[in-house]
């Protein structure tokens, strides 16, 4: 591994990778960065009680014997003279079953090993998480991510259910997140998928902030659309070809990050499971034929749901009530 | 100039031993398993510690990762690194834990900066020198300081961190040096004249 340095676990200087990278600076320069190798290691290792960390060594070591000897196959039991035989019997089954107890745990285990890392925001909140190779994702309420543990060995790969944004850290390795209908392939920039499958009109909307993806149908690749700085295009449910966005896509797009709402020309539905997933609230729709219609709202910083069902009402002639757990939207003439 | 730290730790095992433990280990050997928790827990303890910055929590951490070698001894490979596996362990429960304790200092607790008082004998400088390059360090993004501290603090080859990280070695490569550079920087920047 560290062939260098095989008798020692602090090698004097920093590793000769280090130096290697290092030695295209001035001799100064690289004097002075050794030096700070060695201050480091001086002043920075936490050296935290040594003589506790022994005593909760003994703690581990006690219950990993118990462990130990509660697997290896026990001594023969000492059978008092009358013991009967149906004792040794249960004995065996009782060994067999503990050995198939640790046999399902290691199963169980390995089976969850497989199993890929899922994040979910909750409703109400906002949810950000470093991936392995750097990049950041900030997952809108109610989003869900998933990634594979081996994430980063050959390729980077996510899957998202719902709205996020994203930094990607520059790779060789391409970036890719998968929606239900489609992939977005990046090298290092910054932008917003939202792709909720459930919307009323379901589709992948991605908005670019810096750099270039490349945004695909997941079963026509061929007619790919490649997004720069500042654009935004939609793949829709049933579409093969991503269409362009007007540049207002951006803004709104990214305003969920800044605690803004704003949807520029969406199905009532639409709005309505957004505010439901943002302040985790039940918002219905009397009659449900409202829900296709079409609402415009641009708010920069509201205070909370009811602000946005004020104005959504004002601005369509639709009025709103509390209903337990949150609101409904009905149409006063109807009443 | 300056005097290194009196209780300087025992050096890990060589890689050797580590090979050795791992194919002992895959015949079920009990007495492998008590040498390499002997050689090897009070440091994964230390670096347990530096994510929940409590014992318990760095005690079941260690313990959890041992059971958990223990009962995946035959599938361990002898040609991958066991160091590397044993921190990968530790730092993945360490990970699962912080996140159950909603604990979001991330690595090095906060508490570090004030717990840890300074021997009576050094000078008023090398103390104020020592609570910069802790700010300096804490102040780094995380999975930077992470390489870093895995690379000088338990002495993990560029392999192994990456193997631990799950990045490449050239990106850990990479970490490394911007976090020497970095240091080096803000140390440069409060202190003009000492740049040899």
């Amino acid at each position: 591994m560290n062939e260098l340095h095989p008798h020692s676990r602090r090698p004097a200087g920093p590793p000769p990778e280090v130096l290697e990278a290092l030695a295209h600076e001035r001799a100064a320069d690289r004097a002075a960065l050794v030096e700070t190798w060695h201050l480091a290691g001086h002043y920075l290792r936490p050296e935290p009680d040594e003589a506790a960390f022994r005593r909760l060594g003994v703690e581990i070591w006690d219950h990993l014997e118990a462990a130990l000897q509660a697997e290896a196959p026990a001594p023969p039991p000492a059978r008092p003279a009358h013991a009967p035989l149906r004792l040794v019997r249960l004995q065996t089954v009782r060994r067999l079953a503990l050995a198939a107890c640790v046999a399902l745990l290691v199963g169980v285990g390995l089976f969850l090993w497989q199993q890929p890392v899922t994040v979910t925001a909750p409703y109400g909140q906002t949810a950000g998480l470093e991936l392995p190779d750097g990049s950041d994702v900030v997952l809108n309420s109610g989003a869900t991510l998933r990634y594979r543990r081996s994430f980063g060995e050959a390729a980077r790969t996510v899957t998202l259910d719902g709205e996020a944004f994203f930094a990607v850290t520059k790779d060789e390795a391409p970036f890719v997140v998968q929606t239900f209908n489609g992939a977005v392939t990046v090298l290092g920039t910054q932008f917003n998928v939202r792709a909720w499958p459930d919307d009323l009109d379901p589709a992948t909307d991605v908005a670019v902030l810096s750099g270039r993806v490349r945004l695909a149908a997941r079963h026509a690749a061929t007619q790919a659309l490649t997004l720069g700085a500042g654009e935004s295009a939609r793949l829709a449910a049933r579409s093969d070809a991503p269409v362009a966005l007007d540049e207002v896509g951006l803004e709104n797009a990214l305003a969920w990050r800044n605690g803004g709402f704003k949807f520029s020309n969406h199905a009532l539905g639409t709005v309505t499971r957004e505010l439901a997933r943002r302040y985790a609230v039940r918002v219905e729709v009397t009659p449900k034929s409202l829900l296709d219609k079409p609402v415009a709202i641009l708010k920069e910083n509201p205070l909370g749901a009811e602000e946005i069902l004020r104005d959504i009402c004002e601005y369509n002639g639709y009025a709103y009530r509390a209903i337990p757990g949150g609101y409904e939207i009905y149409q006063p003439d109807a009443e | 100039m300056l005097n290194p730290p009196a209780n300087q730790a025992a050096p890990l095992p060589s890689d050797d031993s580590f090979a050795q433990w791992s194919r002992r280990l895959q015949s079920s050997d009990q007495r492998a398993f008590s040498e390499l928790f002997e050689a090897m827990h009070t440091v994964l303890l230390r670096y347990a510690w530096r994510f929940t910055g409590e014992q318990e929590g760095a005690r079941d951490i260690v313990q959890d990762a041992f059971l958990k070698l223990w009962q995946i001894r035959q599938e361990i490979d002898p040609k991958r690194s066991l160091k590397a596996l044993l921190y990968t362990m530790v730092r993945n429960l360490a990970l699962n834990h912080r996140r159950a304790a909603q604990h979001t200092n991330g690595l090095f607790p906060e508490d570090d900066l004030h717990d840890l008082a300074p021997p009576a004998d050094q000078t008023v400088e090398a103390v104020l020198l020592q609570q910069r390059l802790r700010r300096f360090i804490q102040e780094m993004p995380e999975r930077r300081r992470e390489a870093f501290m895995l690379s000088r603090f338990e002495g993990l080859s560029h392999e192994e961190i990456a193997q631990v990280m799950n990045l490449t070695p050239r990106t850990v490569n990479t970490h490394i040096v911007l976090a020497l550079k970095d240091l080096r920087k803000r140390l440069g920047a409060l202190e003009p004249d000492r740049t040899t």
